[in-house]
């Protein structure tokens, strides 16, 4: 029996690709994005179109509500001591406030004598 | 795919966008006092119009006595006298709801005015002629000031009533909530009643001087029924005299409050 001489054929090992960081990865896609100009000129004109649809049906957007400035009150250390201090700093505001003749409520003028 | 994919952009970026800029109010709208005061302001201007329009119909009318005229001014009559009733209900449910937000009982008297207003202002017919129309002004004259007038000062007199009787009873809250921490200091020990014990008597004094003063006025008020005044309004201007002097207490009660509560404070 003739047995040919296998010589083992030495294995090239396959060039294995790089590992990728995932941070690579986000920036890439980021620069595909930034670079389709048409994607990005869409979505101008949708945020253009959100805002001038908003406008034209004239509604009212959040309102920031800014706290009044703070007056400078005492503060104890019992919580329920500044409790009733707040408690009494708002009632001196309604007292300032008070209006025992209730002009702001005075009856409607009235002319009844409308003959002719 | 890719289609599809740019659809749902579209639509999800427009939404935000709107949403954004939107945001719907979703607060349900009660029927406060503020609101209710904004209608009669808005009645108000309203009325004033009509009046306006009134009289301009009838200098036009009085210069030259046509009959276009005569009926020009006929339906201008009729619209500024439906105005005039429709100013009075919602003036009268402005009242009203202040009476509840400040937690006072509605005068029975309150609501017969203000229904009377809305059936009187439905009695006015578009055909009536000037006549008529002269006649059911004359019966709303009648009815204010025979009752509407006395009904608006007494509710008023209330308000004011109210308003101060709750500034009191705020304070007193608060006295109470002060008390209780003096007493449970003082029977623990960590604290002196003296000099609070004078202070209490102090306090006390203006509390009561406050509800004396309620009391004054209260009985100034029941004289609006009887008469004894020119009008309701001096009636009622009377009766709210004490309050000035209440303002003063409650300022008053309000720093003493507080400095014996400062003081308390700073002694633990």
């Amino acid at each position: 029996m003739n047995v040919e001489n296998i010589s083992p054929t030495p294995i090239i090992p396959m060039p294995q690709p790089v590992p990728r960081k995932p941070i690579d990865l986000v920036k890439e896609k980021v620069k595909n994005f930034t670079q389709n100009k048409r994607l990005l000129g869409l979505i101008f004109i949708i945020l253009i179109a959100g805002v001038i649809f908003s406008f034209l049906n004239k509604r009212v957007g959040p309102k920031i509500l800014t706290s009044p400035a703070p007056h400078a009150t005492q503060t104890f250390k019992n919580p329920e001591a500044n409790e009733s201090a707040e408690k009494l700093k708002s009632l001196k505001e309604k007292i300032f406030n008070l209006d025992i003749y209730q002009k702001r409520l005075s009856p409607p003028n009235i002319n009844f004598d409308i003959t002719f | 795919m890719n289609f599809v994919k740019k659809t749902v952009l579209f639509l999800t970026l427009f939404l935000i966008s709107n949403f954004c800029f939107l945001v719907p109010k979703t607060h349900a709208q009660e029927f406060t006092f503020d609101k209710a005061y904004q209608d009669y302001v808005y009645t108000q201007t309203t009325y004033g119009r009509a009046y306006s329009d009134y009289e301009r119909a009838k200098d036009f009318y009085l210069k030259n006595q046509t009959l276009t005229l005569k009926e020009d001014v006929r339906k201008k009559t009729y619209s500024m006298l439906r105005e005039r009733d429709e100013l009075e209900r919602v003036y009268l449910a402005a009242l009203r709801i202040k009476l509840i937000e400040i937690k006072v009982a509605v005068l029975p008297k309150l609501d017969s005015e203000i229904e009377w207003y809305k059936n009187h202002k439905e009695s006015y017919k578009d055909p009536d002629p000037l006549e008529n129309l002269f006649n059911k002004s004359k019966e709303v004259e009648s009815r204010y000031k025979s009752d509407t007038y006395l009904v608006i000062y007494d509710t008023l007199f209330n308000i004011t009533l109210g308003e101060m009787s709750n500034l009191r009873v705020s304070h007193e809250e608060v006295y109470k909530s002060i008390r209780e921490n003096l007493d449970k200091n003082v029977s623990e020990g960590k604290l002196k009643i003296d000099p609070f014990n004078r202070w209490l008597t102090d306090i006390d004094l203006v509390i009561q001087n406050l509800k004396d003063n309620d009391e004054k006025a209260k009985k100034n008020i029941s004289k609006i029924y009887e008469g004894s005044f020119v009008s309701p309004l001096s009636a009622y201007n009377s009766a709210v005299v004490p309050f000035v002097s209440s303002t003063t207490l409650l300022m008053q009660l309000n720093s003493f409050l507080g400095e014996f509560l400062t003081s308390l404070e700073n002694q633990l």
